[in-house]
């Protein structure tokens, strides 16, 4: 008889036990999962910042005049400058609205590494003005395939008098950014700027975006940058891109307390619960354990099937609800990705549960070994 | 009559063993406490937003935009004529107002602060609803002067009055606190209508106009009438909506967490109390079994062994609903929300708490019925004779 079938002849005889125990185990896990999903949610938006980046905004209203970007390209511990326009429109239908972003697309890449293309979308991007790249969930949402002619509709007017802008599918973005983040067409800087009929609107751009040599000189630069423009009409402020995130994350801050305290509680609660199960499970066997004692197990053997015990019941318990918690992390992310862009579980959520769930085991199972250890064989004998 | 003696005569006596079985009973109450006490703190998170949203005049005061984007005086003249404009000594009750983003730098180490500045005329901040000075005073016409909101003092406490902040390369004086009737609208900070045009170079342009209505019946009619104009393309909402459009995602996810974590915490509690009730049933087996021999029947069993689940479920529910109220409700709690920084106060409502009750007296008889009916059923000799 091995020391697992053991284990489970005890299980077997408290089937009702054994089962509620490992479903409020799971149910501490599921919820586990979940929060830390959602703190992932709430947190996640840190890893959108890059150290090394830097967002250069006018200081007040309006678009900066392009020309910056030539300026702050030549500043000292610049990397690579990259700069947008914005044009917002719709396919089709103005319910399928698409904004587009007209970049420098080499520069872009290199301030944006989060972003790739494959080779061959990258030369056909270079030969066709008109080229544009689309995240792959705008892409499926709207049913555009490499090789299409997108007309986007309600943008300003071109030259020709038309406010329906055509781009041809050049190619689908590969990114390590989260879905939600990923609903802009890309396009080029000068397709956008250049055809657009209003002239005093031509050569600005939204927003201007740097890397710097290196990601200590992010303060430094930034102070440089602001000092070229403090006296230019207008002003710019330059941003850290990791300091701008990191506020953001830490503006949710009682939120993110919030879900710690729960997680706490849930946790407090479902360790209580369990290790109460155990220790009356043991206690009602101590005649038992005893016997096994005389038989000449020993104290150790006897120490591991408490230990096996709780082992199964939590490993169990933890992976049915890691399990439930990913399909209730699924079912929530349509309502909350909107929000929270980088809600999803992640490898790391679920090797913290797996930890957590081993540290659990042996917490739950002390008190019971410890009454094991304890045992007089004899007198626990002559008592039953 | 019978059975109501032998049920109240069982009870007590099953109340009195509590003591024995003292360390189960504990695990039970404390788990019910702990779902209790998450529930109620969710819900007082999102009802303290639901209630900052719902403060009553928002419904009445209508906010005009235009799809060109910025309007100009001609615009105001078509509002002041407008039907169902509340008027105070024949004066339109109506303000023009733009808003810009007020970057707090350095504000706290690694943290941007991103506020939204409001300019309306001094005078006429009285439009919004529930508008008063709770500190300081008005800022005046024609000078660089800030007030701050309620809860952007909350936000910010170290632009307390008398402070400076640097806007738009000019200095503004921070002179005083004002309150009114919106979540959103007082975590804000408010300046003259004229300096900030003049400091964003806007001109005589401006983005919005504020509107007191008569009452909240009159804001269709009034709808109606500005969306109506030539050549303004005005469209026309709520104060009140346009908060609750703020806070709406937030609530609907607060509420799915709610919801989510309390069905799951409130599906452990009831198996923790399963468990330990079956231990209980299985352990006092035998006693049950005499109490049956000596002739109590049934139902006085079932009802003693049913009432002690829903008497720990209530006890641990009732201690996490004070615990809660006694702690959370009126507590400050600041957070982003649809973009806007926004301080509230968390509220327990009664209707929580109501629901709170009746989701521990649900946990208390999921988790003592089928062990008190195992308990009833239980063939007196069997039960004896395993003794």
């Amino acid at each position: 008889m091995t020391d697992n079938s053991l284990t489970f002849t005890v299980f077997r005889r408290h089937k009702m036990r054994t089962l509620f125990t490992v479903l409020s185990v799971a149910v501490a896990f599921a919820i586990f999962l979940v929060l830390a999903t959602l703190y992932n949610g709430f947190a996640g938006l840190v890893n959108y910042g890059r150290a090394q980046r830097l967002d250069v905004w006018i200081d007040g209203f309006g678009n900066l005049p392009v020309s910056y970007a030539a300026k702050i390209a030549s500043l000292r511990g610049v990397k690579a400058v990259a700069y947008q326009t914005s044009l917002f429109g719709y396919f089709r239908d103005p319910k399928n609205s698409v904004a587009v972003a007209g970049v420098p697309f080499e520069q872009y890449l290199t301030v944006f590494p989060e972003l790739s293309v494959t080779g061959a979308e990258g030369q056909a991007m270079l030969r066709d003005r008109q080229c544009a790249i689309a995240g792959a969930p705008l892409a499926n949402k709207m049913g555009w395939k490499t090789g299409d002619t997108i007309p986007v509709s309600g943008g300003p007017a071109q030259k020709n008098g038309s406010t329906t802008w055509y781009f041809h599918l050049c190619g689908i973005f590969k990114s390590t950014l989260p879905d939600t983040l990923m609903q802009t067409l890309v396009a080029h800087y000068a397709y956008l700027n250049e055809g657009n009929a209003d002239a005093s609107a031509r050569d600005h751009a939204d927003q201007i975006f740097l890397t710097t040599e290196d990601a200590r000189d992010v303060p430094v630069v930034a102070r440089r940058i602001e000092s070229t423009f403090a006296n230019a009409q207008p002003a710019a402020i330059a941003l850290p891109d990791a300091l701008l995130y990191l506020s953001v994350v830490k503006s949710f801050g009682d939120v993110g307390l919030i879900i710690t305290a729960i997680g706490a509680a849930v946790f407090l609660s479902m360790l209580l619960v369990t290790g109460n199960a155990m220790s009356n499970s043991v206690r009602e066997r101590l005649n038992e354990f005893a016997v096994m004692r005389a038989l000449g197990f020993g104290r150790g053997r006897v120490v591991r099937l408490v230990l096996r015990e709780s082992g199964w019941i939590v490993g169990l318990g933890a992976a049915l609800g890691l399990l439930l918690g990913w399909r209730l992390c699924l079912l929530m992310a349509p309502v909350v990705s909107d929000t929270l862009p980088y809600f999803a579980v992640t490898w790391q959520a679920v090797a913290a549960g797996v930890l957590l769930a081993a540290l659990f085991s042996i917490l739950t199972s002390i008190l019971p070994a410890r009454r094991v250890t304890a045992l007089e064989v004899a007198d626990t004998l002559r008592r039953s | 009559m019978a059975v109501m003696h032998e049920i109240s005569s069982l009870c007590r006596w099953n109340i009195r063993g509590l003591r024995s079985r003292l360390r189960n009973a504990c695990v039970v109450l404390i788990g019910f406490f702990l779902v209790v006490l998450v529930f109620v703190a969710v819900l007082s998170v999102r009802d303290g937003i639901l209630q900052s949203e719902t403060r009553p005049g928002t419904d009445q005061l209508a906010i005009v935009t235009s799809q060109h984007g910025t309007m100009d005086a001609a615009a105001l003249d078509t509002v002041n004529q407008a039907p169902g404009v509340a008027r105070v000594d024949a004066k339109p009750q109506a303000a023009a107002t733009d808003s810009g983003p007020l970057l707090i730098r350095n504000w706290r180490p690694d943290m941007l602060g991103l506020a939204i500045i409001l300019a309306i005329d001094p005078g006429k901040a009285d439009v919004m609803p529930n508008f008063h000075v709770v500190e300081g005073r008005l800022m005046r016409p024609g000078f660089n002067e800030m007030m701050m909101g309620e809860g952007a003092r909350r936000i910010y406490p170290e632009y307390a009055a008398g402070r400076t902040v640097q806007w738009q390369r000019r200095e503004w004086k921070v002179v005083g606190v004002y309150s009114t009737g919106s979540l959103t609208r007082d975590s804000q900070f408010l300046v003259d209508l004229h300096q900030f045009q003049g400091a964003t170079k806007s001109g005589d342009k401006f983005s919005e106009i504020y509107v007191r209505l008569v009452s909240p019946a009159a804001f269709a009619g009034f709808k109606k009438y500005m969306e109506r104009q030539p050549g303004l393309a005005a469209s026309v909402k709520t104060m009140a909506e346009e908060d609750a459009e703020v806070g709406r995602q937030f609530r609907e996810i607060l509420a799915m967490a709610a919801g989510m974590i309390t069905i799951l915490m409130a599906a452990g509690a009831t198996f923790a109390a399963l468990n330990v009730m079956y231990a209980n049933v299985a352990r006092r087996s035998g006693e049950l079994a005499v109490l049956r021999a000596v002739g109590f029947s049934r139902v006085p069993v079932l009802v003693a062994m049913l009432s002690e689940a829903v008497i720990l479920a209530l006890a641990g529910g009732l201690a996490g609903v004070v615990l809660a109220a006694l702690a959370l409700d009126g507590l400050e709690a600041k957070t982003l929300m649809g973009g806007w920084l926004v301080s509230f106060r968390l509220a327990v409502t009664p209707s929580a708490i109501a629901m709170a009750l009746a989701l521990t007296l649900g946990m208390g008889f999921a988790g003592g019925l089928f062990p008190a009916i195992r308990a009833a059923r239980r063939p007196i000799a069997t039960a004896l004779r395993e003794e």
